[in-house]
């Protein structure tokens, strides 16, 4: 679904991003781990699109209608009608649009660009309220504006209620330190909405993330690099040794 | 300094205007004067610093006083008062409403006030005259060919919005029209009001209106200026509100239009208990020009306000945005604040800001505030990575931004109104 070849990203000038190389594949569950810094979040925006990331050298390719092709000059948004996901970081709060107007524009405009009859009012609003059971989401933050007054657990459930609305073939869930509250939604979330057609992309600092979830592939990113490749097995060894192991084997 | 009209002139247009009250002429007679000492405002005047006068000696504006027979749109949801030109169109204009009585001084109108009600609104009108120092507000008085009052008798609650419709369709070049109207809601009553402007004439005109509120103890009045067109014209606009004990007063400003727009806005919170709210959105492109100054004074303790202004600068265009909140030494636990905020969508747009505080009293609550900002970048991708494209996405973010402003509105019926406007525009926009 997703191939990412030797991969070079700038964010103002600066190199974060030296080289990364990733196949990810329907129905597969990935992680990406490291120390801070190490360039986890710029992976996942550039991924999305983010524009204060300039891709200098390498590819990303991303399968739509059976034929793999590069998306490093995509619209963020294009990319998000073909299905890529960003669940944020830190979920952006937008003050006078609602929860619900938002998701219907989003869900609307993602129906459209694939020829699917979009939704009226009365129609979404029946479809969210399921979703919103799924993710355990109390109707009431669908009135609220987007995220604002959110605490940091209820901004994870809501990228996760979108994940869940827009139902997309490649999510990128970008959960460096959140809370344990925030945690437990998010790998809940992952687990009823991974199937063998979507593919999922975790990436976290923390070990404990994968005490919920079983990804088939672990990553070690460190300094714009993927260092180490690995099963399950992988977290253990992470959580026993640090990353330390790691890091310093790469420079000697 | 520009002398508008030589005093003979002025002696001869009275002859003209004048007819019935002999109070309001002696009202005419001052402003002129004061008027003549004071001259057009300059830039050298600090109220007018940043907004170019010169348009008013540029043009050599002709009075209008020819009443003209023209098609009005009509709404039905609202009691209509329709100005064509500068002049009450009587033919469309709801006169016989129970709840309020109707009186043109100085026209053929048929006055339901007595003369000696009619008095006392003079007075008040005084009262307030007094209490403004702007010379084009004297200007208005000085030569308005009518001097519409309206009176909402007392505990009565007005059904429908007020709406008073000015309708300019001037054939001539540097038209001036002096529209003025007083209304006054009596003690314990309840009312809607809203102005809206009509134009589909291609020549240049000059409007200046002064609109006078006189809201007694317990009354409550809610006052939405739309202006919603593209027409270039010359527009200055004064709100003057005089607010009794436990009144509330809210005053909303939707600013569209292509020409030159000076709103002021003066309240005098002078009785214990008084609200005051004023909120005000301006969406600019072009060369436009919105200037807002508004002055809310607290005379009494126990009294509150609140402002919020905020707008979208696109293309050429500048705001100006002047508010100031005086708080009287005897006038404690007064609580105040005072918002503007700005977002810029182009690098030409111009703003000048100042948000101002005089406070006398020891024991208050004031706040103000100014931003000036650009479209949240982090906003904008969040929206783009949720599949909404660009122009959506942008139209979204700024309806949303004012929003809030939007929201205090408390009269429901003019909300509906504004968000009707907003529609119209964004779906434009998009």
């Amino acid at each position: 679904m997703l191939k990412i070849t030797d991969l070079h990203v700038n964010v103002e000038d600066e190199e974060i991003l030296k080289g990364i190389n990733l196949e990810i594949n329907a129905g597969e569950v990935h992680a990406i781990m490291g120390p801070n810094g190490s360039g986890k979040s710029t992976l996942s925006k550039v991924i999305a699109g983010h524009p204060s990331y300039e891709v200098t050298q390498g590819d990303i390719q991303y399968e739509m209608n059976f034929e793999y092709q590069s998306i490093v000059d995509m619209d963020p948004d294009v990319r998000a009608k073909e299905g890529i996901f960003l669940a944020f970081q830190y979920p952006i709060e937008v003050p006078g649009v609602s929860n619900l107007n938002f998701l219907r524009t989003s869900f609307n405009s993602i129906c459209k660009h694939q020829g699917v009859q979009e939704m009226n009012e009365e129609e979404f609003y029946k479809f969210v309220l399921e979703k919103a059971k799924v993710v355990d989401m109390d109707p009431s933050f669908l009135k609220r504006p987007v995220n604002e007054g959110f605490s940091g657990g209820e901004k994870k459930r809501n990228e996760i209620l979108q994940m869940a609305v827009l139902s997309p073939r490649l999510s990128f869930l970008d959960e460096t330190d959140s809370g344990l509250d925030a945690l437990r939604i998010v790998s809940q979330g992952v687990n009823s909405l991974k199937n063998k057609n979507n593919a999922i992309v975790l990436v976290t600092h923390y070990q404990r993330l994968l005490e919920h979830i079983v990804p088939d592939y672990i990553h070690v990113l460190a300094d714009g690099k993927i260092v180490e490749t690995g099963d399950k097995s992988l977290a253990l060894k992470l959580e026993e040794k640090g990353y330390d192991w790691l890091t310093k084997s790469e420079k000697s | 300094m520009g002398v508008y009209m030589q005093d003979s002139e002025f002696k001869s247009l009275l002859k003209q205007v004048s007819t019935t009250h002999p109070e309001f002429s002696t009202l005419r007679q001052s402003s002129w004067e004061l008027f003549q000492a004071k001259g057009f405002p300059t830039r050298k005047v600090e109220e007018w610093k940043y907004t170019p006068a010169n348009f008013l000696k540029d043009n050599t504006w002709q009075l209008s006083l020819k009443s003209q027979n023209l098609q009005t749109d009509l709404d039905a949801d609202v009691y209509n008062l329709v100005f064509v030109d500068g002049l009450l169109d009587e033919k469309n204009s709801d006169l016989n409403i129970s709840e309020f009585d109707v009186s043109v001084i100085e026209s053929a109108v048929e006055t339901k006030l007595s003369q000696e009600e009619d008095s006392v609104h003079l007075k008040n009108i005084e009262s307030l005259k007094q209490k403004n120092k702007d010379s084009l507000y004297h200007l208005n008085m000085s030569l308005t060919p009518q001097a519409l009052c309206i009176k909402l008798k007392p505990n009565k609650v007005l059904k429908k919005p007020l709406k008073i419709t000015y309708n300019y369709q001037t054939s001539t070049d540097n038209q001036v029209f002096y529209p003025f109207v007083y209304f006054y809601v009596g003690a314990g009553s309840k009312a809607e009001v809203y102005e809206s402007y009509q134009s589909t004439s291609e020549k240049s005109f000059y409007a200046n209106q002064s609109l006078n509120f006189w809201v007694e103890g317990n009354a409550s009045l809610s006052y939405l200026q739309l202006q919603d067109f593209d027409k270039e014209f010359y527009l200055t606009h004064y709100c003057m509100a005089e607010l009794k004990a436990h009144s509330n007063f809210e005053a909303f400003y939707y600013t569209r239009n292509g020409g030159l727009t000076r709103n002021q806005f003066d309240a005098f919170v002078n009785g214990e208990g008084a609200s005051c709210s004023l909120n005000g959105i301006y969406l600019t492109d072009g060369k436009s020009h919105v200037d807002n100054h508004t002055t809310i004074r607290h005379h009494k303790p126990h009294t509150t306000s609140q402002q919020t202004f905020k707008g979208l600068l696109d293309g050429h265009s500048h705001v100006v945005y002047n508010g100031k909140i005086i708080i009287d030494q005897y006038a404690q636990k007064v609580d105040s604040s005072q918002m503007n905020k700005n977002i810029l969508l182009s690098s030409k747009a111009q703003i000048d800001t100042k948000p101002e505080l005089e406070v006398y009293a020891d024991d208050v609550k004031a706040n103000h505030g100014a931003a000036i900002g650009e479209m949240d970048e982090q906003e904008l991708f969040y929206f783009l990575s949720r599949a909404i494209d660009k122009p959506t996405a942008q139209a979204m973010l700024a309806r949303g931004y004012l929003e809030d402003v939007v929201f205090k509105l408390k009269s429901q019926n003019l909300k509906a109104i504004v968000d009707k406007a907003l529609d119209n525009y964004f779906r434009g926009n998009k």
